[in-house]
């Protein structure tokens, strides 16, 4: 038909509009029952409860055919690790009942962008032919390595880090090597978990392999192939649609990072995007060259991944993504900086911290451009904290979250509050009851909206959010927060959020506050109460609804002398804003913000 | 004449169904009225009971209906002041949510605004531990002091929910006494009574859900009851809920987050009822509107059940319901045209203003109705039996303007493409409602009603590869039907966490029989009688570290659960769904439930003679028709009313009834039975 053939780019067979949807759905259908089959049997809340993972479909060719919706800077970057396996395997030996675990970010150009990530790739074979690979990629509790969830921020190499895993095969034509489970297990805090979240990988992968025979054996390889090209055509044509509205030139912004995850001293960064009609390149070269401490290094995977998210995030993607999507999107960083470390630079903490800010850098430099569709700044990384010990019966245990904040306001709506990084996407939080049903030795004292947190402006930024623990016995913490020194920044005149935080005894004599720190020791009794950044505000406070302001006061999360100040408004004995009063007070200062 | 007579509400039409004492079944459609809904309902009642020999409210025994008045509520956000009690250091969890992005790509995604404002919002000092322990006692001051706030800010209803109640409900029992105390007339709801599992979220959002809806089913059931009673009406309102059984007005003021999929569940029940007629114990439903298809399963003679849902794009309720799937693909969902020139059907729909464009509504967008009539499905002179002339040449015109030219397809091509995809929609919905649970769709009748269900049933079971479908006579009135045919519901679970290898026998005996005694004193309160009554226990196993379980029966009481047999059926089930167990790895118990079914008498359905003598049936008329994978045929036309049990017809060929309209495809035969069903064969 037409419409089809009309976008062959190079494929030689046609296939109908409805048959190309109804292929789309299979493929969909098959990602999201892995999703389902891996949530459901995964044994860490960091996988059962948080969905920290991402599952994809390849084809024969190693094109991502389908993924899942999940986590956006995981789905850009797993076609990295089916080349890391195919680099040591060749396809041609590939064999049924073949399954390769990986996790090393350096062999090849890197399995993972950091270890706690571990992938399970599987060939699918339809009568003796291989048709398609699946993979699953789920974070880990922990890996090895210096410190409890191996998340240590000053860890200064990539050893301190846990265990490298390249490729291997940790089933041979479906015979289990053992030995991969055992060298595996003994290098890990948590081994009981972890096989069972491995298992669930497994279960997810045969999942896959189920529903997509199903499809190859309905349609036959050979139209499931042309699906795929026109399906990938589409997706590019999706994605170059939102790139030709932005207009030809060179965006550029610059920033900092907070701090290496050893030293508080500022990372230089910067990014150049190059729109050429429906082409686009990010390059940041000139930034900083990688540093010693982990949270100071990003990675290749991750910025690769995170300028596509950036183009998404422009982008009509109801139809899902897939390696059409990414063709219109060019990367340049040079080896050596901190968005493309070499080995052996540590890179767990860090990597998460300059994604988030290169997507920012990214949306910020199109801000001028594409001043309806971007946010402001957001409260950044996924802030993960770590508590760990050993339970009264003698286990050692391992709470590790993502954290939600603030997010960034927008042209026409209010930044939302409490969500997880842009990094993270469909992740949930371990609610508190869970949390204290799995880890007896911690209490939620108490989960919060920061109140004062959110950025003014015309549309305010998200409130961040306040979570305070209480330890019940001695624990081991580490912590890896960004947007401390450099708040989360506002766009057309709107304010900075407030700046996150990590206080430990907050409001005692012994009161600390820290931001990036591994190995901490906390004796029993300690309260941590963990302050996510609010997000920045949009468009000058003054012309702000002042009714929108009254609710924020009465809500008790803005206090009455801050309407005035950042608002310019004035309540009254009711609680509602004063109009005259706030037209004065507005009147006054005409040269606010 | 004793009638019974049920009402179900849609966006709409009102469907009403009238039984009378000797069984027969009349069926009728009125305008619904938005506004408010009673007048919709006292009308067709009046109207069906009239048109039966001058009956009246007065003759009625049993009135069923569906309520659609608290998912409008929460779809709408139109929800009276309500205020949250909870835990100091907590009042955030309802606005916090589970902090995730359901669309990851999209940075205009909205948050839901909560469902009570934060200033509504308040602490007291207590705190239980999961254990059940108790770190801090209840400060009682406090209580009275949010009593004092709330009662200024005037709400009309408090929910209740404190950390760990599930574990402890001490806490949360002595709040409500003092609220109910200092707050009269203003509704108390307790997480620990709506819904007492863990999650503060999850049990958060059902105890506000529940205590903001109550004032609205409260005043709109009275109101209709009062209105049914100055006209007659002598036996109790019954209202449906979302597990598929029925409760009393006053059961329904308690729960209202209980009827949340009231008009839905109808429909599986229903279709549970032709199932047990028809001795088919595998069938998954498909109940096709104007905007929307709603899919639930039947397994071996039992509605499917899931334990939670959410409604309005982020409420979760926690309660048993029967497990419905909703999609945007129905007869009104628009065809379109993204950027990437692909053709989309939904899940924009015209639904019934402006309408599909041959209503002559002033609608522009092509529908699947107006494919439909483009590809002569339909009968334009026979809509609703011919009250209303479909606009062919509107369709036409919409279909090829806004899908064939830009394509550059026919339009015929265009319109049987905008069919095949909201086919394809469905039967990817059906599908994975089934996979979800390791079912093989193969193995199930598919049964298709609603008003769209007969267009679409055939096509359906073919993309799924199962062999046999349904569907059931007077299609549209399904759901009231299964109203009639309803049992009463009141289910009870309690979170118990124990390692199935220390289980106490008699600890879990006592649980069930507490929540055995709280279901039956439920039935007995609807006026049941003691051997009407089924009470039928459950748990829910996982390994020990997984977060999601499996709901295992368990024997009934008198026989002691015995650990090593719902293991052993536990690790059975596992490998069924998820295609490995590990009979090696620990149990735990999570929840011990108990459902108890008060049993009522289902409506004999009518029933049709075979023809005499044997003959083929005759075609009302032929006419011209696009089938799937044929093109244009001359295709028999049959009226329904005129169609006897065990009367064949070969496909393709169509069954014309006043209110809809069958559809069986080239390569496949119709089969009618004694109730007038069609069934829907592949040849060969």
């Amino acid at each position: 038909m037409a419409s089809a053939t009309e976008a062959l780019d190079g494929n030689t067979r046609t296939v109908d509009p409805v048959t190309l949807e109804v292929i789309r759905s299979a493929l969909t259908a098959v990602v999201r029952e892995m999703s389902v089959t891996l949530t459901r049997t995964a044994y860490s809340t960091i996988i059962r409860d948080v969905h920290d993972f991402s599952c994809v479909v390849f084809d024969a060719g190693g094109r991502l055919i389908a993924q899942a919706e999940g986590i956006p800077s995981f789905n850009g970057s797993m076609s990295f690790a089916l080349d890391a396996v195919t680099s040591k395997f060749p396809v041609e030996a590939m064999r049924p009942g073949d399954v390769f675990m990986s996790n090393d970010p350096y062999f090849a150009e890197g399995s993972s962008f950091h270890k706690n990530d571990i992938n399970i790739i599987m060939p699918v074979f339809f009568e003796d032919r291989l048709v398609m690979f699946s993979a699953s990629k789920a974070h880990y509790l922990d890996i090895g390595g210096k410190n409890p969830g191996s998340y240590a921020p000053d860890a200064q190499n990539t050893y301190q880090e846990g265990l490298s895993l390249p490729p291997v095969k940790l089933y041979d034509a479906g015979v289990l090597n053992e030995a991969v489970i055992d060298i595996f297990l003994s290098n890990v805090r948590v081994p009981d978990i972890e096989r069972g979240d491995l298992f669930a990988q497994l279960a997810a992968g045969k999942t896959a392999e189920q529903r997509a025979t199903e499809i190859v054996r309905k349609y036959g390889i050979d139209v499931v192939d042309a699906a795929v090209g026109h399906l990938l055509d589409h997706a590019e044509r999706m994605v170059r649609a939102a790139i030709e509205r932005i207009p030809d030139g060179v965006y550029s912004t610059a920033g900092f990072h907070d701090g290496d995850g050893t030293t508080n001293e500022p990372i230089p960064i910067c990014v150049d995007v190059t729109v050429r009609g429906s082409d686009i390149v990010v390059d940041v070269t000139g930034s900083a060259p990688q540093r010693a401490s982990s949270g100071g290094n990003g990675h290749w995977h991750t910025t690769v991944a995170c300028s596509r998210e950036a183009v998404m995030f422009l982008t009509d993607t109801s139809m899902g993504t897939n390696e059409g999507s990414y063709r219109p999107i060019g990367v340049v960083a040079p080896p050596g900086c901190v968005f493309r470390p070499v080995s052996p630079a540590p890179t767990t903490t860090g990597t998460a911290d300059l994604s988030v800010r290169l997507i920012e850098l990214i949306l910020r430099a199109l801000a001028p451009v594409l001043p309806d569709d971007v946010i402001a700044g957001t409260f950044g990384t996924v802030s993960a904290l770590t508590l760990a010990g050993t339970d009264d019966q003698g286990r050692e245990f391992v709470h590790f979250s993502p954290y939600a904040g603030g997010w960034g306001a927008r042209a026409q709506e209010d930044g939302n509050s409490a969500m997880v990084s842009l990094l993270s996407g469909d992740n949930y939080n371990i609610p508190c009851e869970v949390m204290e049903t799995r880890f007896p030795a911690l209490l939620a004292d108490s989960y919060e909206l920061r109140e004062g947190s959110a950025g003014a402006g015309r549309r305010r930024g998200g409130w961040g959010v306040s979570y305070d623990y209480r330890t019940l016995v001695p624990l081991e913490m580490s912590v890896a927060l960004d947007h401390y020194s450099f708040p989360p920044y506002g766009l057309f005149g709107g304010g900075e959020g407030e700046p996150s935080a990590l206080a430990v005894d907050p409001g005692s004599d012994a009161e600390r506050v820290l931001h990036q720190a591994a190995g901490v020791a906390l004796p029993a009794g300690t309260v941590v109460s963990h302050r996510t950044a609010g997000g920045g505000g949009y468009g000058n406070p003054f012309e702000r609804d002042a009714g929108a302001v009254a609710d924020d006061v009465r809500n008790e999360l803005l206090d009455p002398a801050a309407a005035r100040e950042l608002y310019g408004v004035a309540l009254g004995a009711d609680g509602e804003a004063d109009e005259d009063e706030t037209s004065r007070l507005r009147a006054a200062r005409p040269d606010k913000p | 004449m004793t009638y019974r007579l049920a009402a179900d509400i849609g966006g709409t039409f009102t469907d009403l169904v009238l039984v009378d004492g000797e069984g027969a079944v009349r069926v009728h459609k009125t305008p619904s009225t938005p506004r408010d809904f009673t007048q919709g309902i006292l009308t067709g009642a009046e109207e069906i009971l009239s048109d039966h020999d001058g009956g009246n409210l007065g003759d009625v025994d049993l009135f069923v209906h569906g309520a659609t008045v608290v998912l409008n509520a929460l779809l709408q956000l139109d929800l009276p002041r309500t205020g949250l009690v909870t835990t100091r250091g907590f009042r955030d969890v309802l606005e916090i949510m589970r902090t995730n992005n359901p669309r990851m790509y999209d940075l205009q995604y909205v948050k839901p605004k909560p469902l009570i404002p934060r200033w509504l919002r308040l602490e007291v000092t207590e705190r239980v531990r999961h254990t059940g322990e108790v770190l801090a006692e209840l400060a009682e001051d406090e209580v009275r002091e949010a009593a004092r706030r709330l009662r200024e800010a005037e709400v009309e209803a408090v929910g209740v929910c404190l950390l760990h109640a599930y574990a402890n409900p001490d806490h949360e029992r002595r709040v409500k006494e003092i609220l109910v105390e200092e707050l009269p007339g203003v509704a108390i709801c307790i997480s620990s009574e709506v819904a007492p599992e863990w999650r503060e979220f999850e049990r958060t959002s059902t105890t506000c859900v529940n205590a903001a809806t109550i004032p609205i089913i409260t005043s709109y059931l009275h109101r209709l009851r009062g209105q049914l009673e100055d006209r007659g009406l002598r036996r109790e309102l019954l209202v449906m809920q979302s597990n598929g059984g029925v409760m009393s007005t006053s059961a329904a003021c308690d729960w209202p987050a209980r009827t949340v999929m009231s008009g839905p569940s109808g429909g599986v029940v229903g279709a549970l009822a032709l199932a047990e007629a028809i001795a088919c114990p595998d069938v998954v439903t498909l109940d096709i509107g104007g905007t929307s298809s709603d899919m639930g399963v039947i397994a071996g003679g039992r509605a499917v059940t899931t334990v939670e849902s959410t409604v309005a794009e982020g409420w979760p309720i926690l309660a048993p319901m029967i497990e419905i799937v909703s999609i945007g693909a129905g007869g009104g969902s628009i065809a379109w045209l993204d950027a990437g020139g692909a053709l989309r059907v939904g899940p924009q729909s015209a639904g019934a203003d402006p309408a599909p464009v041959c209503y002559g509504r002033g609608g522009v967008e092509p529908t699947v109705t107006d494919a439909n009539l483009v590809l002569k499905r339909l009968n334009p002179d026979y809509f609703l039996g011919g009250a209303m002339q479909l606009d062919v040449e509107g369709s036409a015109a919409a279909v090829g303007q806004k899908i064939a030219e830009p394509l550059g397809l026919d339009l015929v091509a265009a319109a049987a493409g905008v069919v095949q995809i909201v086919n394809t929609n469905m039967s990817k919905a059906v599908r994975s409602i089934l996979i979800e649970r390791g079912l093989d769709p193969r193995d199930f009748v598919l049964m298709g009603f609603g008003g769209c269900g007969g267009l679409h049933t055939a096509a359906v079971m073919r993309e799924l590869n199962i062999p046999h479908a349904v569907v059931p006579s007077n299609p549209g009135s399904l759901s009231a039907i299964g109203m009639l045919g309803t049992d009463f519901r009141h289910d009870r679970s309690r979170t118990y966490v124990r390692p199935i290898a220390e289980l106490d026998g008699d600890e879990v005996e006592s649980v069930f029989e507490a929540l055995e005694q709280e279901a039956r004193n439920g039935l007995l309160g609807e006026g049941l009688d003691e051997s009407a009554l089924e009470l039928r226990r459950s748990a829910d196993l996982r390994y020990i570290g997984q977060e999601y379980h499996l709901n295992v029966p368990c024997p009934a009481a008198g026989e002691r659960i015995d650990p090593q047999a719902l293991e052993s059926e536990f690790n059975a089930l596992h490998e069924r769904i998820y295609g490995y167990g590990m009979p090696d790895f620990p149990v735990q118990l999570v929840n011990l439930r108990v459902a108890g079914i008060g049993f009522t008498e289902r409506p004999a359905l009518p029933t049709v003679a075979q023809r005499s003598p044997a003959a083929t049936p005759e075609p009302s008329s032929r006419r011209s028709v696009y089938v799937d994978g044929e093109g244009w045929m001359d295709t028999a036309i049959y009226d329904v009313e005129g169609l006897l049990d065990g009367d064949r017809l070969p496909g393709p060929c169509i069954v014309e009834d006043p209110r809809s309209t069958m559809l069986i495809l080239a390569g496949q035969y119709g089969l009618i039975d004694r109730f007038r069903n069609l069934h829907i064969h592949e040849e060969g």
